[in-house]
């Protein structure tokens, strides 16, 4: 996990390709090891969801 | 042949592309920034070299879904040229214009070289200036250029004579499957390349070699 105080570039680059392909929601990204993504539901399902459809997608 | 060169945020060997056109007498060129999606007065589609978006996510993921992209498909699709090289092939990929994957080099170093490129397809718009197996001196630069595709797709490939250019065995500088460096679309009017053509378009860069594929480019423009 990316530490809170890096400026993440690659991630800022990530989130705004994610708006070309309609994933307006995604509040944040960013990448470490791993590939945190912040939505703004409650629901843990759609997110997972959403999740999914992004990995097949890109 | 009016030739549109690609410029994407990163895009770094746009400059060498407009210089080989601008080369080839009977041959135009423009840059077209990402974000224009009018590509019809285009003949030819050119996607540069470089580190479109700094490779952030994969090299040529994110330029893979730029606004331009539609409009390269769309012209794919109607039969016109598209010339991928390096990142520019990355970018056909991840468009999904081309098959397979281009993973990290073998040596997991970047590779700045001039090797000897074997054609393996000299029957397409590219190619058609070169003879099948000759031995081309192209410069290389990258970190991604181990092409791989699985079992299925290679035996495709193979039959539809879509494997345009090869490294040899004694000569594969970063692992790819089969050599592979250079493959079209079934249709042949795809190209997407490693090596670096227009970089081997003057004696003093040390090999014209390159000058061939744009000339064949022209020649099927215009017959």
């Amino acid at each position: 996990m990316l530490q809170p105080n890096v400026l993440d570039v690659q991630g800022q680059a990530v989130q705004g390709a994610l708006k070309h392909l309609g994933f307006e929601s995604v509040e944040k990204v960013r990448i470490g090891r791993q590939i945190e993504m912040i939505l703004p539901t409650e629901d843990r399902e759609a997110a997972r969801l959403q999740l999914e459809k992004w990995r097949r997608n890109c | 042949m009016h030739c549109a060169v690609l410029v994407f945020p990163g895009s770094n060997c746009d400059v060498d592309l407009y210089k080989v056109i601008l080369q080839i007498k009977g041959a135009t060129a423009e840059y077209v920034w990402h974000t224009d999606t009018d590509l019809d007065r285009f003949d030819v589609l050119l996607i540069p070299g470089g580190f479109s978006y700094g490779d952030y996510l994969r090299p040529g993921a994110l330029a893979g879904v730029s606004p331009v992209i539609a409009s390269v498909k769309k012209a794919a699709n109607s039969g016109k040229l598209v010339l991928g090289i390096c990142n520019g092939f990355q970018i056909l990929i991840e468009a999904g214009l081309l098959p397979g994957a281009l993973l990290p080099n073998q040596s997991l170093q970047f590779i700045c070289d001039v090797v000897p490129v074997k054609v393996t397809q000299s029957e397409s718009p590219f190619t058609s200036s070169y003879q099948l197996g000759d031995i081309l001196r192209l410069p290389i630069a990258h970190g991604s250029g181990n092409y791989y595709c699985d079992e299925a797709t290679h035996k495709e490939l193979k039959s539809n004579g879509q494997i345009a250019f090869s490294f040899t065995p004694e000569n594969n500088p970063n692992g790819s499957d089969a050599g592979i460096t250079g493959l079209l679309n079934e249709q042949r009017n795809v190209l997407g390349m490693m090596p670096h053509p227009e970089r081997a378009v003057k004696q003093w860069l040390g090999s014209t070699d390159g000058l061939g594929l744009f000339q064949s480019m022209l020649e099927h423009h215009t017959a």
